[in-house]
């Protein structure tokens, strides 16, 4: 792999970092135990929070009596919702859909007047240790008026159903309604050779990091600010939102993220517990600590759209139109910025497509349900699933094989950037080259045969195929979703490097990846560099961790911050070498002339910055310390001339394909090969990608197989843990099988595309259309997701 | 967390532990491995003021006795898969080996701990029954011995009256029968949503008890060479289906046919 030389003279190829596939950044202290996660942290005085949770999906809150828990000696301060208010604004939203001329409603730390979901706070103890808490809320009564409620999107929708908000402008339980529609497309269905009509359910499934969320709160009353050590993937986007609704300044909030165990989403700001920890703690000037349990992490949502779509298309496979007008059930509106991707959803189509009417509206509608919050593919994985679910529809009435059928409508590699229906700006790829690759990786040309092999012995294979493209490192204007981030370098006086970043790392590996782009930058050894993320009184503003944007904003940054470092380095070491700035070689923790053996230590040419500032260093300004922004370009916030925004530099995409045994008998698929080919542009460190990669296609599996929020009909949650809410295990996966293809891209420095959410829609696809293709000969056709047994038995049992 | 205070009580032979038992046996819980009730309390649907753990018990051992294999109430999933004497009975090491959960849950769960929870989207309800076995059960005033068939009367209920515990399980080992056992599971973390236990005698006869998918579990009788008669025998034996979160009961009547000709497969 090639990688544009990001430095004036680079260090020697075979030295680099970049490219390389170094370990994991303290990776040894992972691997034994010896990592510090916010549970393990023990401040001194700590309290214990617990919350009451409304029983009930729908309820007004006539009354909340916390005179008997009060009375109890373990209680040390209990809040209902009216008081919690006088302590507490509504949280502001995270991304709001008022924005973009949706509805809004107040949310706060405890809920007041009603609850619109079962889960939701009605009231909160702290007590000397967590059981105490917990067993407190036994003794907190609440008089409920018990009103009706919905859990289906589509009931939400019609005329007279229960309505969850009564406050201003909500006159129906639409969110927003968001159309995206360009060219004509009843136009371009008259015109077509065919058409077809279908439905898709995409389920609700959400992201569970074993490290559920956990938060800290301390008051300290002198200083009259607070430190909050908090899992969270965004601490300076987090400290606006608590400034807020705490009513302190952000200069007041101190956040401090410990290491994180997995985010995906799910420690985005907006959670009302996060707040709440710290009304506590100002009013006991105690640190108070939260941990969410399982059930509580598992109320979270994601996802569950209802797709109705048309598809208008020729003999020759060439789709020529799109009608896909879909509902997105998210849920009791929260202050996360879970909602969003249904925005998000409605943008992504269709995908890698030439497709001239596209008429794609998405109905957010708000339910009964626990909110959604944000989950790995952030929207951008269901159109993947159903795009892929539409290609593989149209070879099938079309009798052309479905690999042909997506070469014929791929956007070509000398179209790019390619301006897609709904206003995004894709940069670059070779989809083509990139399906041939993964077709070779599972032998598709060598498995129809397999195939007819099998159903000759009664058993069903079929191959899947799907296409991902993953839109990453937005900026969505008018929110604190920021796609540009800081780093800063700074080199000490014996040439050590610290790193600060605004990015903070889920367990990524991101840390390292911005470290080997220092080190290549300024010609030093990777292990001399100390990496600072997640502190919002050291670090540089940033916004943290989502959208695959670790590389392609905080690298980048750091890149910037390096060079200006290095540019002062030269200068000084040019002075020292008597020799032309021109032919200095940064590498290995010296500096060289090119073609002699004069050369200088690196922490030389430091010390001597720091300590003859008037004398050898006098032509630069110490100290060794920049700090730089990154805004990659083609980010387009000014509405075009349709009124259509550009929210993200690069688009990587992959194909993914999978082979499936579908157990006719009993509906079960066995999930048997699975390869990607991914192209996320330059890699700074392909096993980091992978390691990405692997993470996420696994959780394409779960949502194509087996992980489902399930309700029961009184809108309780039914999947509660890892027993009902089923992950899959390392036992039942085969090996993901990936292969890399690189296309760089134009808009960003290093030529990096974001890289971490792409998997979950693609992988996910593949299975969806592989299972489709075993079932093909029974008649069957699932149109749903998850294909677990029994929605796959159901599917043939409808056949026969 | 376990939000209240609990007495934990580990008595050191099976009369103790009765005889705690019978001082109050409204609000103890007795654990073998504990890895559903503490579970439970964890998550706050139990919420004992004592806890009896049979650790301490002697009630740890597998043996073979006048042609069966006797196995304690505290013997967990991997003492079966090694133990010699239960080598003897091929459909329980089959379905201890495939309890998953991992090492960690195999051991330290108990078959014992899973008979009493009676939960019928299980494992062991169905194979204790299949097998013929008989539980001994012990009271402060001695013991009793039920059949397994007896023993397992709907979800979660059992034939286990106040103030007893379970001490033992009974099970004869089937002379010139093939054994067989078949689990069926929606993924690798779903608890078995049907399971078949299979004895083909020499002559082709085959019984095959159907696990899981019923409140109870449910026995049918037919031939090794009819495995579609078995199969429809199967389904319509299934009256009452189980549902839970997993799986609804009809699909469980659903598989039942496949799973019952899979289970006598295993045996042949």
């Amino acid at each position: 792999m090639s990688v544009a030389s990001p430095y004036p003279k680079a260090v020697p190829e075979a030295n680099r970092y970049i490219g390389q596939r170094s370990r994991k950044l303290k990776g040894d202290q992972f691997l034994t135990g010896k990592t510090e996660y916010v549970n393990d942290l023990e401040l001194l005085g700590t309290v214990h929070m617990s919350v009451l949770r409304s029983p009930h999906p729908h309820a007004r809150i006539r009354n909340v009596d916390l005179s008997r828990v009060r009375q109890d000696p373990r209680c040390i301060s209990a809040l209902d919702g009216e008081e919690a208010k006088q302590h507490a604004d509504p949280i502001p939203h995270f991304i709001s859909a008022a924005v973009f001329g949706g509805k809004y409603n107040d949310v706060r730390v405890i809920a007041t007047g009603k609850v619109t979901y079962r889960g939701q706070i009605v009231a909160a103890v702290v007590a000397p240790s967590r059981g105490d808490a917990d067993a407190l809320l036994d003794l907190i009564d609440v008089d409920y008026e018990v009103l009706p409620f919905v859990l289906d999107g589509d009931e939400a929708l019609e005329p007279g159903a229960p309505l969850l908000y009564d406050t201003e402008g909500w006159e129906d339980n639409v969110v927003i309604r968001i159309p995206f529609v360009e060219g004509d497309f009843d136009a371009a269905a008259a015109g077509a050779d065919h058409t077809l009509e279908d439905t898709f359910y995409h389920h609700r499934y959400s992201t569970q990091p074993i490290e559920t969320r956990g938060y800290i709160a301390s008051w300290d009353p002198r200083a009259e600010a607070y430190t909050l050590h908090f899992a969270t993937q965004n601490p300076h986007p987090l400290r606006w939102v608590l400034s807020a609704a705490l009513r302190v300044s952000e200069a007041q909030i101190r956040i401090i993220a410990p290491t994180i165990g997995g985010g995906f989403g799910l420690k985005m700001p907006g959670h009302p517990e996060e707040g709440l920890t710290c009304v506590f703690s100002r009013i006991l000037g105690k640190p108070v600590k939260w941990i969410e349990e399982r059930d509580e992490a598992l109320l979270l949502g994601a996802r569950e759209h209802f797709h109705r779509f048309k598809v208008a298309f020729n003999a020759d496979g060439k789709i020529v139109g799109l009608r896909n007008h879909f509902t997105a059930n998210v849920g009791s509106i929260s202050a996360c910025p879970g909602w969003g991707m249904a925005f998000l959803a409605g943008l992504s189509f269709p995908t890698g497509y030439k497709i001239p009417a596209t008429d794609v509206v998405v109905t957010a509608v708000t339910t009964n349900k626990a909110p959604w919050q944000a989950a790995r593919g952030y929207g951008k994985e269901g159109p993947q699933i159903v795009m892929e679910r539409i290609i593989d529809l149209v070879a099938e009435a079309t009798g052309i094989d479905p690999a042909e059928v997506r070469r014929r409508n791929f956007i070509n590699k000398d179209e790019f950037p390619y301006k897609t229906n709904s206003g995004l700006n894709i940069d670059s790829g070779d989809y083509h080259q990139a399906l041939e690759t993964a077709l070779k990786l599972l032998d598709y040309d060598g498995f129809k045969a397999k195939q007819a092999a099998a159903l000759a012995e009664g058993r069903h294979i079929g191959f899947g195929i799907a296409f991902e493209l993953t839109p990453e490192s937005a900026d969505i204007p008018g929110t604190i979703v920021g796609g540009y981030d800081t780093s800063t370098v700074k080199m000490d006086p014996s040439g050590k490097v610290t790193l600060l970043t605004g990015v903070t790392t889920p367990g990524s590996g991101n840390d390292g990846g911005i470290a080997q782009i220092v080190a290549d930058t300024l010609g030093v050894d990777l292990d001399g560099i100390t990496v600072i993320q997640g502190d919002t009184d050291i670090c540089p503003y940033g916004f943290g961790n989502y959208s695959g944007r670790s590389m392609v904003s905080g690298g980048n940054a750091a890149l910037l911050a390096a060079r200006d470092i290095r540019v002062k380095l030269s200068k000084v070491a040019a002075f020292m070498l008597e020799a032309a700035e021109d032919d200095l070689v940064f590498d290995q923790g010296k500096i060289s002339v090119a073609g002699t053996d004069k050369a200088v230590a690196i922490k030389d040419v430091a010390n001597v910055i720091y300590t003859l500032a008037f004398a050898t260093a006098h032509m630069v300004e110490p100290p060794l310390e920049a700090t730089r922004v990154y805004k990659p370009d083609n980010i387009v916030h000014f509405p075009d001339e349709k009124g259509r925004i550009q929210p993200y530099p690069t688009y990587s995409n992959a194909v993914h394909v999978a082979i499936v045994e579908v157990d006719t008998e009993t509906g079960k698929v066995d999930l048997q090969r699975f390869g990607v080919l991914h192209d996320c542009g330059n890699m700074i460190n392909p096993m980091f990608v992978e390691g990405q990669m692997h993470g996420a296609a696994v959780m394409g599996f779960g949502a194509a197989l087996s992980e489902e929020c399930k309700y029961n009909a009184d809108g309780s949650l039914a999947a509660d843990r890892f027993k009902t809410y089923m992950m899959q295990r390392a036992n039942e996966i085969p090996m993901v099988e990936v292969e890399h293809q690189v296309t760089p891209s134009p808009f960003t420095l290093l030529g990096v595309k974001g890289a971490g959410e792409a998997g979950v829609g693609g992988a996910a696809g593949a299975i969806i259309n592989a299972v489709n293709d075993a079932i093909r000969p029974t008649g069957a056709r699932l149109r749903r997701t998850p294909a677990s047994p029994i929605h796959v038995l159901a599917a043939l049992k409808e056949a026969q | 967390m376990i939000k209240n205070r609990f007495q934990y009580l580990a008595p050191t032979s099976v009369e103790e532990a009765a005889n705690l038992l019978a001082a109050s046996p409204g609000d103890t819980e007795v654990i073998g491995g504990g890895t559903w009730v503490v579970v439970e309390m964890t998550a706050g649907d139990r919420d004992p003021r004592r806890v009896i753990d049979l650790k301490n018990a002697g009630l740890r051992y597998i043996r073979e006795e006048k042609g069966a294999v006797v196995i304690g109430a505290r013997a967990t999933y991997t003492d079966v898969v090694r133990s010699a004497a239960a080598a003897k009975l091929p459909a329980l090491v089959a379905m201890a080996a495939g309890v998953t959960g991992g090492g960690q849950l195999r051991n330290r769960a108990t078959l014992g701990g899973s008979a009493c929870y009676g939960n019928p989207s299980s494992d062991v309800p169905g194979l204790l029954v299949g097998l013929g076995a008989t539980l001994t059960v012990r009271s402060a005033g001695g013991t009793r011995s039920i059949a397994a068939a007896d023993f397992f009367t709907g979800p979660l209920r059992t034939a286990l009256q106040t103030g007893e515990l379970l001490e033992s399980m009974t099970i004869p080992v089937p002379a010139g029968m093939k054994q067989g056992y078949y689990k069926f599971k929606l993924a690798e973390s779903s608890w078995p949503i049907c399971t078949g236990t299979a004895l083909v005698g020499a002559d082709g006869s085959a019984t095959v008890t159907i696990g899981a998918a019923n409140c109870r579990p449910v026995t049918v009788t037919g031939s090794a060479s009819d495995l579609d008669g078995l199969a429809r025998a199967a389904e319509a034996a299934i009256t009452s289906p189980f549902s839970d979160t997993l799986a609804d009961g009809e699909y469980r009547k659903q598989i039942a046919g496949a799973i019952a000709k899979r289970a006598v497969k295993a045996a042949v």
